[in-house]
């Protein structure tokens, strides 16, 4: 990349002082949850810049938590598991309606569509074209992410068939992991061990979602974010698809990557929602 | 054309554009070719001649002639019958414009013999399009290199491709104009890389201009660098076929990688008549897969299927998705 162009990272800022404004705003922490190392150059185009952090901002800002297990998580609004039932929808139709807004009604209509029981995820619809739609919870957000434990947040996703077969399950597991009180550390170490013992399938080629829906809301800070497509990959650097870069189209969702899941995960938006309205597409 | 100083005959020229020499031959011919601006001269016009010709068409004679065109002609013949035995000047200009019409009649049979040979490759194709057969090089080369190569880079963010590779189209095929640092390869297609039954696979006018990922750049770029040997060989589109089938069985041509994808995001492009630059999009590539399976041109999907490739014959499925910015991030129309 030459100088005077922006370099965005995903990478977690490693050094710098902290300091907290009167509004308890940590300038140290939100710099490094918004995961962003700019490299200033002559030219640098500052508006670009501007316009990478403030929508970055918004969908990994679930990056500023320190690492699992440490104290820092009581500093969040979410230091911990909520009760169940606050994660639970209490109207099944709703949560079936709400997982299909993911993509639109031609795709959904004949999909399967899970929702989540007490003891996990469960199939309220047998479906016919492979695709699965279903409603994520915070726990599939990044381990570091303050928001792990947000029981507010609602991601409506229709994964097409080899991404039903092959990224599904590692939602069913870490929800499996999470409703049995594990804390993260054990999570995350499951995780590994599943992978380890080819218990979670390895990823297929062509896998990919549809996170299209307006009623959902990924975190406190992007609400229901852009319409967007979701594409998983083997584990790679986001400059395998030019992701982050400037006037890139395409975003790098940390959610995954290595952590301790070993594939990539890139984010397109896209410019309707599921529903066929139009969707900013400033979305960077 | 002398045998002393061409390697190849009018006629293994004729041949050569017609797609009837072996792939050996070919290769020789178009490396000649290459350095002889004689036989460019005769190839282009031998083109320009086919071109002509098969866009000639012999308008119908009216159904009737006019009373007064019948009057005029009955009129002359008499006088004609009445001098023909007084005027030697006269027979001779008779006589001479038999022989013109002989002449003539001679050029029309040569002429049409001439389209059958020129044309012979082209018999299965779609002759009501505009592009029937291959024009002359010279109209799918780019004069200026540089603006090749900035017609390359337009395809991705100038974040992207200003540290990519880019590849220009020369008399042999692609060669890089410059090496890149990022693993990307940016390069401007030509409408032969639409799929075979396309109207427009000859379109000269075609530019598109794409920068490859990494993953899409080794195994998805050795598609289009073969397609283009080939043509640049002037093989027919059923050698192309044959040959691109061969590849992919005996694996001297790869899978697509996972993650391969590119960058179509120029507005300086030409994608064809029909939709000219069309709107920025990011493609990727799968080992051939039922559209259903990302959803594609389904009602409201953002995804549509490339049928770029679909087993005609490369094996490999292309999504498409719409972006909102064109490359130099300026808003592009929602399609």
């Amino acid at each position: 990349m030459r100088k005077s162009a922006t370099a965005v990272s995903l990478e977690p800022a490693r050094s710098g002082n902290q300091e907290t404004n009167s509004k308890g705003f940590n300038h140290h922490r939100s710099r490094r949850c918004i995961g962003i190392r700019i490299e200033r150059g002559k030219s640098m185009n500052r508006k670009m810049v501007r316009k990478v952090t403030l929508a970055t901002f918004a969908l990994v800002a679930v990056l500023c938590a320190p690492r699992p297990g440490l104290a820092a998580d009581a500093k969040t609004p979410y230091p911990s598991m909520a009760p169940l039932d606050q994660y639970l929808m209490e109207d099944r139709n709703a949560e079936i309606d709400l997982a299909r807004t993911a993509a639109p009604p031609s795709i959904s209509r004949d999909a399967t569509v899970m929702v989540l029981g007490r003891h996990g995820y469960e199939t309220a619809v047998e479906g016919k074209n492979g695709f699965v739609c279903m409603v994520d919870r915070a726990w599939m957000g990044s381990f570091d992410s303050p928001e792990f434990w947000n029981p507010k947040n609602r991601g409506p996703v229709c994964y097409n068939p080899p991404a039903a077969r092959s990224i599904l399950p590692l939602t069913l597991k870490r929800t499996d992991l999470v409703l049995a009180g594990l804390s993260k550390a054990q999570i995350i170490d499951g995780l590994k061990k599943a992978f380890q013992k080819n218990e979670l399938p390895a990823l297929e080629a062509s896998g990919m979602s549809y996170m299209m829906s307006r009623q959902g809301r990924l975190n406190d800070s992007a609400g229901h974010w852009v319409p967007h497509l979701m594409f998983y990959v083997p584990l790679r650097d986001a400059m395998s698809w030019g992701a982050g870069l400037p006037g890139s189209p395409v975003l790098l969702n940390p959610h995954f990557n290595g952590a301790p899941e070993p594939l990539t995960e890139f984010m397109i938006p896209v410019s309707e929602w599921s529903d066929g309205t139009p969707a900013s597409t400033d979305h960077h | 054309m002398s045998t002393n100083l061409h390697p190849i005959e009018q006629e293994e020229l004729m041949a050569y554009l017609d797609g009837e020499l072996p792939a050996d031959q070919a290769i020789a011919a178009l490396s000649h070719l290459e350095l002889c601006p004689e036989c460019q001269t005769l190839a282009s016009d031998f083109r320009g001649v086919s071109q002509e010709l098969m866009a000639w068409e012999v308008e119908s004679p009216e159904v009737g002639i006019p009373s007064k065109i019948n009057a005029a002609l009955g009129e002359r013949l008499q006088k004609g019958e009445a001098a023909k035995v007084s005027s030697p000047r006269l027979k001779n200009r008779v006589m001479t414009s038999r022989w013109v019409w002989a002449g003539a009649l001679a050029i029309v049979c040569v002429a049409v013999g001439l389209k059958l040979t020129l044309t012979s490759r082209n018999r299965n194709e779609d002759r009501s399009t505009a592009y029937p057969s291959m024009a002359s090089i010279e109209q799918y080369l780019m004069p200026d290199r540089n603006a090749e190569i900035a017609m390359a880079r337009s395809a991705a963010p100038e974040a992207i491709s200003s540290d990519a590779k880019i590849l220009v189209l020369g008399w042999r095929g692609y060669e890089t104009a410059i090496e890149g640092k990022n693993g990307f390869v940016c390069m401007v297609e030509r409408s032969w890389m639409s799929p075979f039954n396309s109207t427009e696979f000859w379109n000269p006018k075609v530019r598109g201009p794409l920068c490859f990922n990494p993953a899409a750049a080794r195994s998805i770029l050795p598609l289009t660098i073969k397609r283009t040997e080939m043509v640049l060989a002037g093989l027919s589109k059923a050698q192309m076929i044959d040959s691109i089938k061969a590849g992919f069985d005996n694996k001297k041509l790869p899978p697509p990688e996972p993650g391969a994808m590119c960058y179509m995001m120029s507005r300086a492009g030409y994608l064809n008549d029909a939709v000219g630059h069309y709107a920025p999009h990011l493609m990727f590539y799968f080992p051939l897969t039922d559209k259903a399976s990302w959803g594609a041109d389904l009602p409201d999907s953002p995804v549509t299927l490339n049928p770029q490739f679909q087993g005609g014959p490369e094996p490999i499925t292309e999504f498409v998705i719409t972006v909102g910015k064109w490359s130099d991030g300026t808003e592009a129309p929602v399609m």
